[in-house]
C-alpha cells in the first residue's frame, strides 16, 4: 500500500492545481453527478473554504487526493492536501499537531490517542471513510479463473505448496487445466497494511496451516521481497507461476487476474460490493461516543473476505473554528457524494449503514 | 606562486600589504573549507551513533549475527545478512566491471583513432549521467529478464561452483537476485573507472612511451611496461572510488534484489539484500524503533566506506612511494 515518490508528486501536483482552478461551478450538495451547470455562484450546503492538510495512509492516498479535487471544484477557495507517508507517520503527524487530520488503516493505541487529545485540546475521534480488499494477483499461463481458500493461501505463502497442479489447488478448482510450474510468491518487504490484512485473514481462517502471525512485516519463509505494490505486481507481472497480494487497481493495470477466494462462505471474487458486503458483515464498532474505531471478524464476513476498513483521525473540536468547519465540510462530502467515486479508484463504498454512522460522527465536529 | 612573487616585485609596498591582507583572508577561507569537511564527517558520525543507540538497546538478537530484519514486529534484526550481501554484489561488480573499464581506458587512451576516442569518451560519461533510478528501473523491467538465458548457461556448465549452483527450477525463471543486481551495479560503476583510468593513462610521460617504443617494444607492451606501472596508484584510486559507489548504492540495487535476509553464495535464484537497498525499502512504512534500526545499518556502511577509503589511501600510497623509489 505505497505509492512511488513520483506518483506522490504527480497526485500532489494535479490536487493544487484544480484547487487553484476551483470555481464553484458544480453547485448541488447531493448526488455529485447531477449537472445544473453553473447558474449560480452561490455556494454549495456544505462548503467551507480554507486549508487542510493531512497525511497517514498510503492506501487512502489515490481516494483523499480524488475527494480533494472534487471538493475543491465544487467549494471555491477549499483546498485539502493529503499527503500518503504511511498511518504510522499520519498517526504521529496528528499527535503532534502537525497536521489537521490522518489517514490510518488501523486504530490508536492508547498512548496515541492521548497525544492526539492534547493535540486537539479535545477528543480525538476515529472515523471509518473507505472500505478495500486485497486482491490475490497471480499470472499463470492459460489459466484465469482460479479459486483458492484460505488454507490453499496459507499454503502458497508458507511454502507448503510449490506447484501449480499440487493435489489441494486441484481438488478447488475441477476442470481446471493446471500446470506443473512451481509457485514463485512475491511478497511486500517493507511494513505493509495490505500484509496486514492478508496475513489477519489468514492467521483468522487457516490457523493449523498459517503459523508465522499476523502482522505489518512477516517473515516469508518462500519467495521473493519487493517494496510497494508496484514492486511485487511487476515480478509477477514478469513471472510465470507467478502469485501476489496488492489493490485490485494493480490488478487491472497489468492485466492479470485476480482469484476468488474462501473465507468461511463460498467463493467470492473481489469487487466494490463484494468487499463492501464483507465489512458490513465483518466490522463491529468497539469505540464509545462518536468514535468509530472497530475491529474485523474475518470468520463473519460473507463477501470477499480479505477486506478492511481505512479511517480518519479528526478532533471532535478544533481550536480553529473554520478549520473544524472545513475539516467537517470535506469529511461530509467524502461520505456521501465521495463514495461513489470508491469503485473506480479499486476502493469499495462504506455499506450504507457504516456510512450513515461515519457522517453523523462528522457532523458532531466542531 | 611564480605569478604572485612577480606581482609583489612590481608593484608598491602598499599594494604588497593588500595582497597579503588578501592571501590571509584566502587562508583562512580554504582552512575554513578544510575544517567543514571535518565538521561534517564528524557531525555526521555522531548523528547516526546517538540515533542508533536505542535501536541497540531494543535488539532481541544480537545484531552483528542475526540474519533477519523485524525491529518493529518481532524486535529481532541484525545486519549479519545485509552486509554479507553488500560486501558481495559490491565484489562481483567489480570483478565484472574492472576488466572492461581499464580495457575501455587503455582503449581510448592508446589505440583508438583520435575522433573515436573522443567519441568514446564522451559515451562512457554518459554512461555515468544516468541517474540510478533508471538503472534499476530498466534491470526490474528489461534485464533481469534476459539474464534467465545466461543464468541457465552458468548454472549447467559451471554449476559445481558455490556461486552459480541452485536447482534448474529456481535459476530457469526471473529472479531477482545478488546476481542480477552485481551486474547492474557493474554497469553502474564501468562508466566511473573507465573515465578516472583514462585520464590518469594520459597523464603518462611521452617520453616513456617513446622510450619503450624506441627500444623495440610492441603496443601491447610498451602499454604493459611503460603505461601501467606509473598509472597503477590512478588506477587504484579509480577502482576504489567505483567500490565506493558500488557499496552505497541504493535504489537501482533495491529495485532488483530479492530482499531475502539469507548469506547463501548461490548468487542465481532469488536471493540477497543490500544495507543500502533495505534502508531504501523500509523507511517509508517504519516507526520509531525501525528507522533507529536502519540508522544503526548505515552506520555500519558508514564505517565500511570509511575504511574502504582509508585502505585505498594506503594502497595508493605504499604503491607511490614503490614507484618513486624504483625510478
Amino acid at each position: 500500500m505505497k505509492v512511488s515518490l513520483v506518483m506522490r508528486a504527480v497526485g500532489i501536483g494535479a490536487v493544487a492545481t484544480v484547487a487553484l482552478a476551483g470555481c464553484g461551478s458544480d453547485n448541488n450538495s447531493k448526488g455529485g453527478n447531477g449537472g445544473n451547470g453553473g447558474t449560480g455562484s452561490t455556494p454549495a450546503a456544505g462548503c467551507a473554504s480554507g486549508s487542510l492538510t493531512a497525511e497517514g495512509s498510503t492506501f487512502q492516498q489515490a481516494i483523499e487526493q480524488q475527494w480533494a479535487a472534487k471538493f475543491a471544484n465544487q467549494c471555491s477557495g477549499a483546498q485539502v492536501t493529503y499527503t500518503g507517508d504511511g498511518s504510522s507517520t499520519g498517526i504521529a503527524s496528528f499527535g503532534q499537531g502537525k497536521v489537521d487530520f490522518a489517514g490510518s488503516d488501523v486504530t490508536m493505541i492508547p498512548t496515541e490517542q492521548s497525544a492526539a487529545n492534547t493535540a486537539c485540546g479535545s477528543t480525538a475521534l476515529t472515523v471509518p471513510v473507505t472500505a478495500g480488499g486485497v486482491a490475490i494477483i497471480y499470472n499463470l499461463k492459460n489459466v484465469s479463473n482460479l479459486k483458492l481458500s484460505a488454507d490453499t493461501i496459507a499454503g502458497i505463502f508458507d511454502g507448503s505448496i510449490k506447484t501449480w497442479n499440487d493435489q489441494r489447488i486441484k481438488q478447488e478448482n475441477a476442470g481446471v487445466t493446471l500446470p506443473p510450474t512451481s509457485i514463485h510468491p512475491y511478497w511486500r518487504n517493507d511494513g505493509s497494511g495490505s500484509t496486514k490484512v492478508l496475513t489477519s485473514f489468514l492467521n483468522a481462517l487457516a490457523p493449523t496451516e498459517w503459523k508465522l502471525g499476523a502482522d505489518k512485516q512477516i517473515a516469508f519463509p518462500v519467495g521473493t521481497g519487493a517494496a510497494g505494490s508496484s514492486g511485487v505486481v511487476a515480478g509477477v507481472k514478469q513471472t510465470d507461476g507467478g502469485i501476489t497480494y496488492a489493490e485490485v487497481s494493480y490488478a487491472k493495470q497489468n492485466n492479470l487476474p485476480t482469484a476468488q477466494v474462501k473465507g468461511t462462505g463460498s467463493y467470492e471474487g473481489i469487487s466494490s460490493q463484494t468487499v463492501s458486503d464483507a465489512i458490513g458483515s465483518g466490522f463491529s464498532i468497539s469505540d464509545t461516543g462518536n468514535s468509530l474505531g472497530g475491529s474485523l471478524d474475518f470468520k463473519k464476513m460473507t463477501g470477499y473476505p480479505i477486506s478492511t476498513v481505512s479511517y480518519v483521525l479528526v478532533c471532535s473540536h478544533y481550536k480553529s473554528a473554520s478549520t473544524g468547519k472545513l475539516v467537517k465540510a470535506y469529511l461530509d462530502y467524502a461520505l456521501t457524494t465521495g463514495q461513489q467515486q470508491a469503485d473506480s479508484l479499486g476502493f469499495a463504498p462504506l455499506p450504507s449503514d457504516l456510512a450513515t454512522k461515519s457522517k453523523a460522527s462528522v457532523d458532531t465536529i466542531s | 606562486m611564480s605569478v604572485v612573487s612577480a606581482g609583489v616585485d612590481a608593484t608598491p609596498l602598499r599594494d604588497a600589504r593588500a595582497s597579503r591582507r588578501g592571501d590571509a583572508i584566502f587562508r583562512a577561507l580554504t582552512l575554513g573549507a578544510g575544517l567543514l569537511v571535518f565538521v561534517l564527517l564528524a557531525a555526521i558520525a555522531a548523528f547516526l551513533i546517538y540515533k542508533a543507540l536505542p535501536a541497540f538497546r531494543h535488539d532481541k538478537s544480537s545484531f552483528w549475527t542475526t540474519k533477519a530484519w523485524f525491529p518493529e514486529t518481532t524486535g529481532h534484526f541484525g545486519i549479519a545478512a545485509l552486509l554479507f550481501g553488500t560486501v558481495l554484489t559490491s565484489l562481483l561488480a567489480l570483478v565484472m566491471a574492472v576488466p572492461v573499464a581499464l580495457g575501455v581506458a587503455i582503449y581510448i587512451a592508446e589505440y583508438a583513432p583520435r575522433r573515436l576516442a573522443t567519441w568514446l569518451g564522451y559515451l562512457t560519461d554518459l554512461l555515468a549521467a544516468v541517474p540510478s533510478v533508471v538503472y534499476g528501473l530498466w534491470g526490474l523491467w528489461f534485464l533481469l529478464h534476459h539474464l534467465v538465458g545466461l543464468q541457465v548457461f552458468l548454472n549447467h556448465w559451471l554449476g559445481w561452483v558455490p556461486l552459480f549452483g541452485g536447482s534448474h527450477g529456481d535459476v530457469s525463471t526471473f529472479s531477482k537476485s545478488v546476481f542480477g543486481a552485481s551486474v547492474i551495479l557493474a554497469i553502474m560503476i564501468l562508466p566511473i573507472v573507465a573515465a578516472i583510468s583514462r585520464e590518469v593513462l594520459r597523464q603518462v610521460d611521452p617520453a616513456q612511451k617513446e622510450a619503450a617504443l624506441a627500444l623495440g617494444a610492441t603496443r601491447w607492451e610498451m602499454v604493459r611496461t611503460a603505461v601501467l606501472p606509473p598509472s597503477r596508484p590512478g588506477i587504484i584510486s579509480a577502482v576504489m572510488l567505483g567500490l565506493g559507489r558500488a557499496l552505497g548504492e541504493t535504489i537501482a540495487v533495491a529495485l532488483v534484489i530479492g530482499s531475502i535476509d539469507a548469506t547463501s553464495w548461490k548468487i542465481l535464484p532469488t536471493s540477497g539484500n543490500t544495507i543500502a537497498a533495505n534502508i531504501a525499502n523500509q523507511f517509508g512504512e517504519a516507526g520509531t524503533v525501525g528507522r533507529s534500526a536502519l540508522i544503526a545499518s548505515g552506520l555500519v556502511l558508514f564505517v565500511l566506506t570509511l575504511g574502504v577509503n582509508l585502505v585505498a589511501r594506503y594502497v595508493i600510497y605504499r604503491s607511490g612511494t614503490a614507484e618513486r623509489s624504483a625510478l
